[in-house]
């Protein structure tokens, strides 16, 4: 459904992303994804998963938008931008994907789990969620855009901001990331 | 000769700036080191206040009124059908304001044409109407004719618009070569086929479907106020013709400006050179358009 992202600019989609960054034995070791998707967007994407046109969802429409959303996601690769300290970070897979509605709007949640823990104690991960066509503006919640979870969480912090060292979109935008302080 | 050198020159010029401006931001490019560019703390520092703090505003903006025309126009079915509707309505041409200032929405080629041609303040708004109509109908064609029945709207459009792209950049090509020809030859063409040239230069420029009507409708159709959701989106159509037409005046006012009609004694030079700039940027934005899509 996000096929003509490629091909078509400005924001024509709107995504809240919150994200929880998960600990375990001092490192971080999952972020988990929780997206939700504008009421027009919604709308257009259950007016084609509805093929039999009931205005519900059965079990095979389910499976085939699940499906195409995983599919579609995968080709711009979540749209996710880790970084560890200045390097680009690639390490790592997708993991509980689901794509469902809830009360008519398109949630789209799933994990990205680190191949190799990070040490927030020792290095810093940088995640940034953008589509540098712009089709899509993938924007962070205002209300809570990110939560730690687990032990040691005391110690760290988590500090929102807009990387002015990037730009995409014609050098309009500066997409805006989350880095997890611990000290 | 002369003339003809000038206006190889020109067109090389600007092929080179627009290739150089669109390879600063192709990821393709980054290992030349141009994306790097932005690192520079100067460029980012002035991208930041002068571009880039406007331009989050007006995502911003655009955010907050798409969520609010959709909320209203799921409440439209309701008693107060009449002030929802209104308030739709007024919501729908602000953001059609706001969307148009973004890259696309023919902008630039309404730009280069007033550059081009000799024309009155009133062709501006009247060539606004026609590329907005155009970009709005488009998309209200596609969800209705096409579409509908298949019920893949987003993901079937993609084939059909990849040739309406192609046909459009091909247009603004032809309409462009037609309008230098009749420079660099001089040739007087009737005041029928100027408007002919308008009219299928702004067909070309609004033909590609406006993504953002086409999920206004959607989402009109499945809460059943199909009729509301065509008014909102020839709302946004009269939102995008005010910034289009806006722009048009800018233009021909510059050009007036610039070619010293009341400043410079060597105007009609100066105002010679920017219709032949006007054609060449028409034909470069129409043939770089249309090899970056057959690129893919």
């Amino acid at each position: 459904m996000l096929v003509c992202a490629k091909t078509l600019a400005h924001p024509h989609v709107w995504i809240e992303n919150s994200i929880v960054f998960r600990m375990e034995n001092k490192k971080i070791t999952e972020i988990n994804v929780n997206w939700v998707y504008d009421e027009f967007y919604s709308s257009a994407a259950f007016f084609e998963a509805d093929i039999d046109n009931d205005n519900k969802l059965n079990t095979e429409e389910k499976l085939k938008l699940l499906d195409r959303n995983y599919e579609e996601l995968k080709k711009n690769s979540f749209f996710i931008h880790l970084k560890l300290n200045e390097a680009k970070l690639n390490n790592f897979e997708i993991k509980n994907f689901n794509s469902f509605f809830k009360d008519e709007i398109l949630t789209t949640v799933f994990t990205i789990s680190l191949i190799n823990p990070v040490d927030p104690f020792k290095d810093m991960l940088i995640a940034g969620f953008f589509d540098k066509t712009y089709f899509i503006d993938i924007y962070f919640t205002e209300k809570t855009p990110a939560m730690l979870a687990g032990p040691t969480i005391e110690a760290c912090k988590y500090n929102l901001y807009e990387d002015m060292t990037e730009t995409y979109y014609y050098g309009m935008v500066n997409p805006e990331k989350i880095k997890v302080i611990c000290k | 000769m002369k003339k003809l050198s000038v206006v190889i020159s020109v067109f090389v010029g600007l092929v080179l700036v627009i290739s150089v401006f669109l390879a600063m931001n192709s990821p393709s490019f980054n290992h030349f080191g141009l994306n790097n560019l932005n690192k520079n703390p100067v460029v980012s520092y002035i991208k930041k206040d002068v571009i880039a703090k406007n331009w989050t505003a007006i995502v911003k903006t655009q955010r907050k009124l798409s969520s609010q025309i959709s909320g209203n126009l799921k409440r439209a079915d309701s008693d107060k059908f009449l002030l929802y509707f209104l308030i739709s309505f007024g919501l729908s041409f602000i953001y059609g304001i706001f969307h148009s200032l973004g890259p696309g929405h023919g902008k630039m080629i309404i730009m280069s044409y007033f550059l081009s041609e000799k024309s009155k303040l009133w062709d501006a708004p009247v060539m606004a109407l026609q590329v907005a109509a155009t970009h709005i109908a488009s998309a209200i064609i596609l969800v209705f004719l096409v579409n509908v029945s298949m019920r893949q709207v987003l993901t079937d459009s993609i084939d059909r618009i990849f040739w309406i792209k192609i046909t459009s950049y091909a247009l603004i090509t032809l309409v462009g070569l037609v309008l230098l020809f009749k420079k660099v030859f001089e040739k007087k063409l009737k005041e029928k086929m100027l408007d002919l040239n308008r009219g299928v230069l702004s067909i070309a420029a609004g033909m590609v479907p406006c993504t953002g009507a086409l999920l206004i409708l959607l989402f009109a159709m499945a809460n059943n106020v199909m009729i509301t959701g065509i008014f909102l989106v020839i709302a946004i159509g009269l939102g995008i013709m005010t910034t289009l037409s806006a722009v048009g005046v800018i233009t021909m006012l510059s050009k007036k400006a610039a070619s010293g009609e009341t400043f410079f004694t060597k105007g009609k030079n100066i105002s010679t050179a920017l219709e032949y700039l006007g054609a060449c940027l028409i034909i470069s934005l129409g043939a770089i358009m249309l090899v970056l899509t057959l690129a893919g």
